[in-house]
């Protein structure tokens, strides 16, 4: 049996650790709701985004824009990771990384290359450990995403893909689902999937996407999203009455441009959303980790107590003996 | 005079939305001013300024842009900028001191580097918005 010393020790050290994991539970909530503020605030671009380039390439016949062009074969995949900055958030990285593993190793055995693109320190520490090839990371910036991050990914990928140094583009993040639960998700950034876009002529898949992202972002969000998807429904009524646009400098021109932003919103969107899935996952982590010291603590105290009355019903028998002896 | 809704909105931020009486943006093919019924157009942008007037005479709000998207729809005009920014939101003093920032971070960078596109179209941002204020002060 422990002594009482080392069973105080111990409830002592359970209830520190308890603390720090509460805390870290806190500050995760009030960081789930700037997270999710953020969310909401890059949503208007991201419904607008999509609008027009609904609006464009229903109208455009000829897809001559290289990154709409699927290749025959892929022999070179970039693949973006996005992970978090900091561990402690139960699987949130690890799901990740080892759907991303998976992947690159599978695409080994076929015979294909991936270049990497990392974002999140995790990420990194992973890949140097197993020796894998890193073309591009970033880190320090996974609980505030800025936009910079994504168009210099966006940009790389693009240029590469049209000077067919990679034939295609995926990318690996965690999918707030909602506030507790992220979701494992792999998306296909390039070749754009024309099938993707041109059913959300009726504003189904990438009104899905929005969706989901949005939320994300709990009920405020979701809210604002109807709303946003009321106006865009209304605006593609308004289009259909309309007919035509006119186009400057031309239709294929806008098209081009247009193209590079659209992949550009949705890697930004895609780290908004590990972002937020990181503190839903941190402080889902971290309440189980309290949920447990209090149980620790608890049981703990229950057998310093019990020891406690072992001895002083030790010392009383011990007392009433040696009285005893003296008595006779 | 009729109004219409305009929306600016850039990655990060939904920057304005009201309903306006006119708004002048710089199309790529030059500046483009809209008045409600005006007909559909998709237009780029360039570098410039976006005035916008809630009423006829009233004195017209400025903001700088570096580029993007205008969807005119008939209805409604949604600028989707890469990069905007509230004019009345910065001051001469900042815009100058950023300006001076990128243009010293320019010189510090080799003849080739790939980056110097980025800190021109910075030092043109930030002139921009100085330009704003000189214009309206």
């Amino acid at each position: 049996m422990p002594s009482l010393r080392d069973i105080q020790k111990r409830i002592n050290s359970v209830q520190s650790t308890k603390q720090i994991t509460r805390t870290m539970e806190m500050v995760a909530t009030a960081k789930i709701r700037r997270a999710t503020d953020r969310i909401i605030a890059a949503t208007p671009f991201a419904v607008a985004m999509v609008e027009v380039l609904q609006s464009v390439a229903r109208r455009s016949s000829g897809n001559e824009n290289p990154l709409l062009a699927a290749k025959n074969d892929s022999k070179r995949i970039a693949v973006v990771v996005v992970v978090s900055d900091r561990g402690l958030a139960g699987g949130f990285n690890s799901n990740v990384l080892r759907a991303a593993d998976r992947f690159i190793s599978r695409m080994k055995e076929e015979g294909i290359e991936c270049d990497n693109i990392l974002c999140g320190k995790k990420a990194l520490g992973y890949f140097n450990y197993r020796k894998l090839p890193v073309t591009l990371s970033f880190r320090d910036q996974s609980a505030d995403p800025k936009i910079d991050q994504a168009r210099e990914i966006a940009s790389f990928v693009i240029d590469s893909y049209i000077n067919n140094k990679i034939d295609q583009v995926v990318i690996f993040y965690n999918h707030a689902k909602n506030v507790a639960d992220q979701v494992l998700t792999k998306e296909q950034i390039l070749p754009i999937e024309t099938v993707a876009y041109h059913e959300t002529g009726e504003g189904e898949t990438d009104a899905i996407y929005l969706d989901e992202s949005a939320k994300a972002a709990a009920a405020g969000a979701a809210e604002k999203l109807a709303q946003a998807r009321k106006a865009a429904e209304s605006v593609s009524q308004a289009d259909e009455m309309q007919g035509y646009f006119d186009y400057e400098p031309s239709m294929e021109a806008v098209l081009n441009a247009l193209l590079p932003a659209y992949v550009e919103t949705r890697i930004f969107h895609a780290l908004l959303d590990s972002a937020a899935g990181e503190q839903g996952a941190r402080r889902k982590a971290m309440k189980s980790a309290t949920d447990n010291a209090n149980e620790m603590s608890t049981t703990l105290k229950r057998v310093f107590n019990r020891a406690r009355q072992g001895a002083i019903t030790t010392e009383i028998t011990e007392i009433v003996g040696g009285a005893a002896a003296l008595e006779g | 005079m009729s109004t219409f809704r305009c929306d600016i909105v850039t990655p990060e931020s939904l920057l304005f939305s009201e309903e306006v009486n006119f708004v002048s943006v710089p199309g790529s093919e030059g500046e483009l001013g809209i008045l409600a019924k005006h007909a559909p157009v998709v237009s780029t942008l360039k570098l410039g300024a976006i005035r916008v007037k809630r009423e006829e005479n009233s004195e017209p709000l400025a903001f700088a842009v570096t580029g993007g998207y205008v969807e005119i729809d008939g209805t409604k005009v949604v600028v989707l900028a890469t990069r905007a920014v509230d004019a009345s939101t910065v001051t001469p003093e900042e815009a100058r001191a950023s300006k001076a920032a990128a243009e010293q971070k320019l010189s510090a960078l080799a003849e080739d580097d790939s980056r110097a596109a980025f800190y021109n179209d910075e030092i043109a941002f930030f002139e921009l918005l100085e330009n704003l204020h000189a214009a309206r002060a």
